[in-house]
């Protein structure tokens, strides 16, 4: 059941951007990715409608350079990091802030108290194409996500995410961005 | 629970239950089949009708390897929990940079979340130890020490307790039942990067000290 009922919430996805790309000009999630305090992935999930002004590629090669992409940026999450650490706690809240522009795609970086970083593209044209608050929100529930699936006693801690539940609520959140 | 500040999800649970779970929890992982050194009760016969061996009698040695293991297992379930919870309960706090914000917001928010108050001590020496003592530790609350007994008498773990005997001295000491919360502190702790060693010591009544040793580096 739960497989079902990721495969509708895909297929609502991809009909929401179709819709999307001829009335509303909207950036959209291109990549959402979770990594752990050893900059081990524990989910990356590629969004290839947002993502399709990437060369045309097949799924696996635009899964692999999203993967490189992110990777990448975790040099300029450990040096945000850094500069975190001279602030006062009070100032900032985890939000990394926009972390790189590659081609058609914005990063964004979050890292939880708990040493979690998340990492979202989202489709734009400059670092400045959205507000702040609403990337925030947008890693809030990301964030939300990830805790009730942790909290899932039959995985193990620090493994990858394999969940079809997971999966859904991911896809609902990015589709409900924009 | 708290009337001020509903729960994230609208379900409730009642609290004995909780108090029961961690009471079978102790009496599953130390005497029970959790327990490295758990003879099951031996049946007659097998079904190909061959009669089983007696159960070998465990060395003083090896019943107390036995028992550490146990106990190890026991911390581990804790562990993960811990591990598990922080996570939820760190959401948009503030940011932990130092050991000693770390160790505050276990004493604090995640304290508040498990136990519904806070650690009512906090003292550390500077050099990575802390001890955190709590007057009413709450899984305490309904055990007592029974030095004069010889079953080492947890009230409330009572009739079942005595069904499933074990090798492993005597049952039901309040010592069992800070081995879990031993490792949910660490758990805890772990995520939010303080590796740690922690140890309890029941000081009378319901008042626990916990010490969290953090290891270096």
């Amino acid at each position: 059941m739960a497989t079902s009922s990721g495969a509708g919430v895909t297929s609502t996805s991809r009909s929401g951007a179709g819709v999307g790309s001829g009335s509303r000009p909207v950036g959209r999630v291109a990549c959402a990715a979770v990594i752990n305090h050893n900059n081990a992935p524990l989910f990356l999930k590629v969004f290839k409608d947002a993502a399709g002004s990437l060369p045309r590629q097949t799924d696996a090669v635009v899964r692999m350079q999203m993967h490189e992409v992110v990777y990448n940026s975790l040099d300029v999450v450990e040096e945000r990091l850094v500069a975190l650490r001279a602030q006062s706690a009070r100032d900032n809240d985890g939000f990394l802030g926009c972390l790189a522009v590659v081609g058609p795609m914005s990063l964004y970086g979050f890292v939880t108290n708990t040493h979690l970083k998340f990492i979202i593209a989202l489709r734009s044209t400059g670092p400045h194409d959205y507000k702040d608050s609403t990337v925030k929100a947008l890693f809030r529930k990301l964030h939300a996500a990830v805790i009730g699936a942790f909290l899932n006693p039959f995985t193990l801690p620090d493994a990858p995410i394999v969940s079809a539940g997971f999966e859904a609520r991911v896809d609902e959140i990015a589709r409900r961005f924009g | 629970m708290n009337s001020a500040r509903p729960p994230p999800h609208k379900r409730q649970v009642a609290e004995s239950s909780l108090d029961f779970l961690m009471m079978q929890v102790v009496t599953y992982f130390l005497h029970g089949p959790g327990a490295a050194a758990y003879v099951p009760p031996v049946p007659s016969a097998v079904p190909d009708g061959n009669a089983l061996p007696p159960p070998p009698l465990l060395s003083p040695a090896d019943a107390a390897a036995a028992a550490a293991e146990t106990r190890r297992r026991l911390e581990g379930v804790g562990y993960d929990v811990g591990h598990r919870l922080v996570e939820r309960y760190a959401v948009e706090k503030e940011r932990m940079d130092s050991d000693l914000e770390a160790v505050k917001f276990v004493c604090r928010d995640f304290w508040e979340g498990v136990f519904k108050k806070h650690v009512d001590v906090l003292r550390t020496n500077h050099k990575g130890l802390y001890v955190l003592t709590d007057n009413k530790f709450r899984w305490l609350g309904r055990v007592w020490a029974d030095e004069d007994s010889e079953e080492g008498g947890a009230g409330a773990v009572g009739a079942d307790g005595a069904e499933v005997g074990g090798a492993i001295g005597g049952r039901g000491k309040p010592e069992d039942y800070v081995v879990f919360p031993c490792g949910l502190i660490c758990g805890a702790l772990t995520r939010l990067g303080v590796r740690c060693r922690v140890t309890a010591e029941i000081a009378g009544g319901a008042q626990c000290k916990f010490s969290v040793q953090v290891i270096g580096g």
